[in-house]
């Protein structure tokens, strides 16, 4: 049975700031200059009073999907604070934990009059979450012919105090929202894979840059055996807003033209959590470039350490 | 009683050769050693330990740019002059590679021809004279290659060079292969480039490695290295190049080297647990790119980068090295085993820190 990603949209932080600006708030752990060398020049950060929920709602209706035909919303987050509204200080004055488990999947699902859909928390797969709830989301319309429409939905903000910046990467806040359905439009998903090392559950910075090319590899050349293609299949390429320089030579390593990869999103937002893939996929389908049948690959590592690619075709 | 010059005496080629001259002959030693001050010259008295206490050794500090210190030794008695002082950081700069490599050798040449009764000038060079080159590495003076991967080869090719021009002198030139541990045992007690890379693989740091899968590696040991070359200073002829280190023909490719040691690390619960893969393998301008790009980060990763970086360019470069002399363990040592008792020994001590006889190398 086939399923479908359409309904794209994404919310960044609504303050805007550049390396320079984050570097002079002590948001970043390297110099300006080395991250603008590696392709960063602007992001996003929430100002104290925007939360995660708030993304995710800003991300949400900015998609125009129809709120009551939505049967299961699959909220996932990289960061586990951002899955619970927690109110720490009436649960330290009461000892009582139901103000601990304030759920955003919940808020979002009542403020949009997403009436029937059931909701899922999914907060363990850093940033490759949102590949993770796409998976999910297949597998359930998959399994369940009562469900039809499935929102993915990640959403992010980092605690204040905060460096803006992982492994490397320059970070944003934001959130990205997709519809997965059986209906033909958008991406038809075809496959994801995911891999998971939890050896590398506490991996610094080095280990992660150390692990980057050969699980990427690995991960891509999994999920080109698993469907029986090679890269040559693949017309384009969306990865993660990562370090140019990471990207230059794990390009390299695959064989990935400059041509085939697709990541514009990288100057102006650095890397957005979870949300990249589909800000990134949202503004292929935009740019004109994207026929019909072209096959996609988006991948995406995560703390975990976590790995995961889709695998996509154009409708 | 003869005597034996051993410049770089404090060196780790320079002790072993002391080492074993100390036991295979009767000669006294002089122990020509750099010692800018008092503290660096207590530093290297520790180091040379027992050899400086033994009455045969006579310790003496001073510089290349100056042998005036051996003045004081009677030239007469003098019959080997074993020259093992170098800089020996691929990463060196031109200028300390020309004044130290190139200068120093010319001065210690010069000292020697100044020795009426001397026998032999031993001078353990590099393999990596031979630069960039592809293809056959005789033992035969090299033409000048077109490039080198760094100053330190082209300083042992210059040094090489020196010896050539000096005809009327009974020189031996022993071009050593990497040194990749003491003795078939794998123990380790001089850590180079080579080690500083597989601790980055086996901490999960370096997932690409810069080379050509097919690229031969060159290695040997401490103890097959000095038995070498004690043995020909002694019955060797004049004038003579050889290759120290395992043949062409008995060679590891860069892959086959990379499988084994990835199997060795398999074996440690650690490395198991932690689910490294094996590296791929990379072209030289990505590994530049990321060596340069993590540079600009900073952090640990960049420091044991730079340290690969001035060497990665061999790696590239398939050698098919000719070797005369039967080693040690006559030039057929399985190259797995000695990596297979490296690693193990590596992974063991985790790099030395954990017997505390490890010690960086420039």
């Amino acid at each position: 049975m086939d399923t479908y990603i359409n309904h794209m949209a994404s919310a960044l932080g609504s303050r805007q700031q550049s390396l320079d600006d984050a570097g002079s708030l002590g948001q970043l752990m390297s110099p300006a200059e080395a991250l603008r060398d590696s392709g960063f020049f602007t992001h996003h950060v929430c100002p104290d009073d925007e939360t995660a929920l708030d993304l995710a709602l800003a991300a949400f209706n900015a998609s125009g999907i129809d709120a009551p035909s939505v049967d299961a919303i699959i909220y996932s987050t990289c960061l586990p604070q951002n899955g619970s509204e927690s109110d720490m200080p009436l649960f330290e004055e009461t000892g009582d934990v139901k103000h601990v488990m304030r759920f955003p999947a919940s808020d979002l699902q009542s403020t949009c009059g997403m009436r029937d859909a059931i909701v899922i928390g999914l907060n363990q797969q850093a940033c490759t979450g949102m590949l993770g709830a796409l998976r999910l989301a297949r597998c359930m319309l998959i399994a369940e012919s009562t469900f039809d429409n499935i929102l993915c939905i990640t959403a992010d903000r980092f605690p204040r105090g905060a460096k803006y910046e992982q492994a490397y990467n320059l970070i944003s806040d934001g959130a990205a929202a997709c519809l997965v359905s059986r209906e033909q439009q958008g991406y038809r998903l075809l496959d994801v894979h995911h891999i998971t090392n939890g050896a590398m559950v506490t991996a610094s910075d080095d280990e992660t840059v150390g692990s980057y090319f050969n699980y990427s590899g690995r991960l891509v050349d999994e999920t080109l055996q698993r469907n029986d293609l090679s890269l040559a299949d693949v017309r384009w390429v969306v990865p993660q807003n990562t370090n140019k320089k990471a990207w230059q030579i794990l390009s390299k390593l695959l064989g990935i033209t400059e041509e085939q990869a697709f990541f514009p999103s990288i100057d102006s937002a650095g890397h957005v959590i979870s949300a990249d893939n589909i800000i990134n996929l949202s503004a292929l389908q935009s740019s004109g470039k994207l026929q019909s049948g072209d096959k996609v690959l988006t991948f995406m590592a995560g703390f975990g350490s976590n790995w995961q690619c889709a695998l996509l075709e154009a409708v | 009683m003869s005597l034996i010059v051993i410049t770089g005496a404090d060196g780790h080629l320079g002790q072993a050769l002391a080492t074993d001259l100390l036991d295979r002959t009767e000669s006294r030693l002089a122990l020509f050693c750099r010692g800018d001050d008092e503290p660096a010259r207590a530093r290297k008295l520790t180091r040379l330990g027992r050899l400086a206490g033994n009455p045969r050794c006579q310790v003496i500090f001073g510089d290349l740019d100056s042998l005036e210190p051996m003045a004081e030794l009677a030239r007469e008695d003098i019959r080997y002059v074993v020259h093992c002082a170098a800089a020996t950081d691929f990463g060196v700069v031109r200028e300390l590679a020309q004044r130290v490599n190139v200068d120093g050798t010319q001065r210690v040449v010069d000292f020697a021809r100044a020795c009426p009764n001397l026998e032999r000038f031993v001078f353990p060079g590099s393999l990596y004279a031979a630069g960039l080159r592809e293809g056959s590495v005789s033992e035969e003076f090299l033409e000048e290659p077109a490039e080198f991967a760094n100053h330190y080869e082209w300083s042992k090719w210059e040094a090489e060079r020196i010896l050539q021009a000096a005809d009327d002198l009974p020189w031996q030139i022993y071009r050593v292969g990497t040194i990749l541990c003491d003795d078939i045992s794998g123990r380790v007690s001089q850590f180079n480039v080579i080690h500083n890379t597989l601790s980055l693989l086996y901490y999960g740091l370096l997932s690409v490695v810069p080379g050509a899968a097919d690229t031969r590696v060159y290695i040997t040991t401490t103890d097959s290295t000095v038995a070498t070359i004690v043995q020909q200073m002694h019955d060797g002829e004049d004038r003579r190049i050889l290759n120290v280190t395992n043949p062409g023909d008995l060679s590891l490719s860069l892959r086959d080297l990379l499988d084994r040691v990835y199997d060795a690390f398999m074996r440690d619960e650690r490395f198991a647990k932690h689910g490294v893969l094996k590296p791929l393998f990379c072209d030289w301008e990505s590994f530049e790119t990321l060596a340069q790009s993590i540079d600009s980060f900073g952090g640990a990763m960049a420091q044991s980068l730079k340290s690969i970086f001035p060497f990665a360019r061999q790696l590239f470069s398939d050698k098919d090295v000719q070797v005369s002399t039967q080693d040690v363990y006559g030039s057929t040592a399985d190259v797995g085993d000695l990596i297979d008792a490296t690693c193990d020994y590596l992974t063991a001590t985790r790099w030395g820190r954990e017997t505390g006889e490890g010690r960086q190398c420039a």
